[in-house]
């Protein structure tokens, strides 16, 4: 359904002045990002004069390369398997079959979201050893429960006459789900993943108090050791690392969106 | 036969194989040492054992067969029994075989798993009971009465946990405080900033949009992030202005922790305003003004009431995740549990992160359930206004 | 009472209001009636100031209303709209208590007056009460709508579209209704609607807007029978215009007092002669038998007399009813 012609419009005015992919803040904020994660140690000048009673100023045990990729990787792959059970489970418990579920399952995604993602780290990490893996566990635990909401009610949302009128057509139930359903519950969706993958930033951050190797960790050294510069220089990093992501989910849902 | 209550059914399969293959108590000679775990059928004597488990037979049955109210409410009776029998097991077993070395008794993940299985079922069956929150949330608190008392008597005293909390319970009272103090001085500055922005964003829309942005910005950095930026700031404020710090606005400690948390705080707050503003139709807003309303009276005998419950829904969410947030605020020193939480996972005292985080947890957990209660009683009969309940 | 001199009104390159001259009499009905767009909602919102206008003035009681504070003005005049804009989180009696109290009237003549105008709207106090805004039809909904408006008793009552969303029945009621409280109490109403019958039924005084000028205005028959231009002419309906003037006329314009023993069919003495024509061709007769509201038989009207009563000069305005 094509439901934005007037804006394209107005973009075919600008297109002009600037190629499409320069106006998107993605572009700002990615390079932003590399930007101070690459050239950090360059900026010792300035941090020598902000912080002049320091003995060490940049943050040298790792690169913040590695400690970017290091990050990423984990809210990365913490966010796809996350989606892939979250949505998956989402679905299930808006069927039919399974609909009975459906209340229990939407409530103790609630009640999970008002506990504060350090618990999880916290109570995962004794149980299963310091490292990685309670650092997964925890975000792809807590990670769900935003998705799992998102996408209940992201299929709970067709308007009836869409229903109707897909079963007047002769659909079957696949067709319905695959054309219709998904199709309009899309956006809501992404918005859960995208809520969920933005905490998991922060908290794969805090997973460096259990040993993990992340962004968090210039600035708990920071912290311990008194040394506010690591710990701005973390911040910096880590805050631009969410701002990017959080603006790329927006560059995809306005996708998304716009081929309805 | 098809179960009329597979929800039910399910979790309560699952509460079985718990009891089967999880240790529901872990017994240790010494703090240094692995415990041994102890199951289920470890802990009670013959007879009692008996007696249990035909309750959870009685129980089993009674999900096949369709549940009324009396049967429902005898369900939960059973819950209750059972849950309130497990603390109390375990208490005794502890009890009866401490000795005066250091014998250490923890609750497993058995324990722990079979309480939250538990919970979730007194859940389901309260959601069938009643569509009322307050009846659900009173019959909730009657059923985990037996267990607060047993908590609060001695007898639990052997359990390696409350150990730990009567070894450190002035640590406890003081992080109480502190956490307190840090989430209620977020509210205090939190609402009145949030609702003038709030009704400001509504009248003045282009300042509307740019304020949720940058509102919207300040919620995607993380919280330690904003901490973390909010250090050096502030401790280069209070250089130059020494009477900050006399105030106790230093670069760590509370003055960042309270900032920060009112910056998280400020977008949920301000969005469920501009929300429930919005939903006002424009006609009562005219007919209001029609009839011969000021401003200032239609913002108070109109605006407000028609928008408090989705207010208050914002304000919910806003203090539960201050709760949460002042956890990661012990690490710039505020105190609070967070720092309980952190001193146990540095040591490797899970009974002392316990400490930390089951009273947050549950301080979130009655904090929302308040707050739900507060928006049902807001909604005045208004139907048009529907807010989804637990 | 009210006085639109040269007003007008536009929003950025639009013209709503265009010099607009305009005398609202005290005592009558004065129906605005008009397209969609035709500026006669904004017109009605222009007296009590929800709308602003660009230039010339409108005098309340020979005082212009820029003068008077947008409270007092308002206070002073009953506003019922459409969706009778009930406050959803008060219940009836304190919705229509809502000018009373703003003016500050004490507790037992609001609560009189409340009772009084359930009454007269056709509304058990007792019941209706405590009711809240949801749990009533829109019919009742709309009632208390108007009552809220009369509730301080409002120099004038200013009505926009308030019965359009009502379905045909409610709606004839709820306009009988007003034409008898109108009648009971000799207020002013000025009404906004795009219904023809709706606006032919209870004027007195009609005003026809298009585009934001005044085409015509008048007194129903008047713009019926001698309409200015052919705008107005096909407004109101060119084939249907004949029945709509039979429809302002009473019957006691041709009614023989004397009892007819030719028919047994009878009309009520309040009818028009549109009515008496439907029954006379629904009842395939050409004599009509004519009852008072206490049944009794009063005389009789033959069909001719119509067709004789067109071809007579008639003076329209003679039978204003």
């Amino acid at each position: 359904m094509p439901m934005f012609h007037k804006s394209k419009q107005d973009q075919v005015k600008w297109q002009g002045l600037f190629p499409t992919f320069l106006r998107l803040p993605l572009i700002y904020s990615l390079m932003l990002l590399m930007a101070f994660t690459l050239y950090m140690p360059s900026l010792e000048g300035l941090f020598r004069t902000i912080f002049p009673h320091l003995n060490r100023v940049i943050y040298q045990q790792t690169s913040f390369l590695n400690l970017l990729l290091s990050h990423v990787t984990l809210v990365l792959s913490s966010a796809i398997i996350s989606s892939l059970i979250g949505v998956i489970l989402g679905i299930i418990v808006t069927r039919k079959i399974a609909i009975k579920f459906k209340a229990i399952v939407e409530t103790v995604a609630a009640i999970g979201q008002t506990f504060p993602p350090v618990a999880v780290l916290a109570i995962a990490a004794p149980l299963t050893g310091f490292g990685t893996t309670p650092a997964i566990i925890a975000l792809v635990v807590y990670g769900l429960l935003p998705i799992i909401q998102s996408t209940i009610t992201g299929l709970s949302q067709v308007p009836v006459g869409v229903t109707d009128s897909a079963k007047g057509i002769g659909m079957t139930g696949g067709q319905y789900f695959i054309y219709v359903e998904l199709p309009l519950a899309l956006p809501v969706i992404l918005s859960g993943i995208r809520t969920s993958t933005i905490i998991n930033v922060g908290t794969t951050a805090i997973a460096s108090s259990v040993g993990v190797s992340t962004l968090g960790s210039p600035i708990f050294i920071g912290l311990s050791g008194f040394n506010n510069a690591y710990v701005l220089q973390g911040a910096i990093i880590v805050g631009l690392l969410a701002i990017t992501i959080d603006q790329a989910f927006e560059m995809l849902q306005r996708k998304v969106i716009a081929q309805r | 036969m098809k179960a009329l209550n597979p929800v039910l059914l399910l979790i309560f399969c699952t509460t079985i194989l718990v009891q089967k293959f999880f240790p529901i108590l872990g017994v240790a000679p010494n703090r240094m040492m692995q415990p041994i775990g102890l199951y289920y059928s470890d802990l009670y004597e013959y007879h009692a054992l008996i007696v249990n488990v035909a309750l959870q037979f009685v129980l089993l049955l009674s999900f096949f067969f369709h549940l009324n109210k009396t049967r429902l409410l005898l369900i939960l009776l059973i819950f209750s029994l059972l849950l309130s029998d497990l603390v109390f097991i375990c208490a005794d077993f502890a009890e009866k075989n401490a000795s005066t070395n250091r014998i250490r008794f923890s609750l497993s993940c058995g324990f722990w798993i079979l309480v939250f299985l538990w919970f979730l079922m007194v859940i389901e069956t309260l959601q069938q009971l009643t569509y009322l929150l307050w009846q659900k949330i009173s019959l909730g608190m009657i059923i985990y009465l037996p267990i607060i008392l047993l908590f609060f008597s001695n007898k639990v005293d052997h359990l390696s946990l409350v150990q730990e909390f009567h070894a450190n319970e002035d640590v406890f009272r003081q992080a109480f405080v502190e956490h307190f103090t840090i989430v209620g001085l977020t509210l205090f500055f939190t609402l009145p900033i949030a609702i003038a922005l709030g009704a400001l964003c509504h009248s003045a829309h282009n300042f509307g949009r740019y304020c949720m942005q940058i509102l919207g910005l300040i919620q995607t950095l993380p919280s330690i992030a904003l901490f973390g930026l909010l250090l050096e700031p502030l401790s280069l404020l209070s250089n130059i202005f020494p009477f900050l710090s006399y105030i106790g606005i230093k670069g760590i400690g509370i003055a960042p922790a309270v900032i920060a948390l009112v910056l998280y705080s400020l977008l949920p707050v301000v969005r469920s305003v501009l929300t429930g503003l919005n939903l006002i139709p424009q006609q009562t807003i005219d007919a209001a003004l029609g009839l011969g309303m000021t401003q200032f009276q239609l913002l108070f005998q109109i605006k407000i009431p028609l928008a408090l419950p989705i207010i208050l829904s914002g304000i919910r969410i806003m203090v539960v995740q201050a709760i949460g947030l002042a956890m990661i605020a012990a690490l710039i020193g505020a105190g609070g549990f967070g720092a309980i939480m952190f001193r146990g996972l540095a040591n490797s005292a899970l009974d002392l992160t316990l400490l930390g985080v089951i009273p947050v947890i549950i301080l979130a957990m009655a904090v929302d359930m308040l707050f739900r209660l507060l928006e049902t009683a807001s909604l005045h009969d208004k139907p048009t206004i529907i807010i989804a309940n637990r | 009472m009210i006085e639109f001199k040269h007003v007008n009104k536009s929003y950025g390159d639009q013209t709503i209001i265009h010099d607009l001259s305009l005398s609202i009499e005290s005592g009558k009905i004065t129906v605005v009636i008009g397209l969609s767009g035709s500026g006669k909602s904004t017109l009605l919102k222009m007296i009590n100031r929800l709308e602003p206008f660009n230039s010339g003035s409108i005098f309340f009681r020979n005082q212009d209303i820029l003068t008077y504070k947008p409270e007092d003005l308002r206070r002073r005049m009953g506003y019922a709209i459409q969706s009778n804009g009930l406050f959803p989180h008060w219940n009836v009696a304190k919705n229509i208590a809502t000018v009373p109290r703003l003016l500050g009237w004490d507790k037992e003549i609001i609560d009189r007056r409340v009772d009084e105008l359930l009454i007269m709207l056709n509304l058990d106090p007792v019941y209706y009460r405590k009711r809240m805004p949801h749990q009533l039809s829109g019919g009742q909904q709309q009632r208390v709508g108007v009552a809220r408006a009369m509730a301080a008793k409002p120099e004038i009552l200013l009505m926009d579209e308030p019965f359009g969303a009502l379905d045909p029945i409610t709606r004839k009621n709820m306009q009988t209704e007003l034409r008898r409280i109108h009648q009971h109490d000799g207020k002013t109403i000025l009404l906004i609607t795009h219904d023809i019958d709706e606006a032919l039924y209870l004027a007195d005084h009609i005003v026809l807007i298009d585009k934001g000028t005044i085409l015509q205005q008048g007194s129903p028959l008047k713009v019926l029978t001698e309409p200015t231009n052919a705008f107005v002419r096909e407004f109101f309906g060119q084939k249907s215009r004949g029945l709509k003037i039979l429809s302002r006329l009473p019957i006691q314009a041709i009614l023989r007092p004397e009892n007819s023993a030719a028919t047994s069919v009878t009309i009520e003495h309040t009818a028009t002669l549109a009515d008496a024509l439907s029954s006379f061709i629904a009842e395939r007769t050409s004599v009509l038998a004519v009852s008072n509201q206490y049944g009794e038989n009063i005389g009789h009207i033959k069909l001719n007399d119509i067709f004789s009563f067109n071809n007579h000069s008639i003076d329209p305005h003679a039978y204003v009813s």
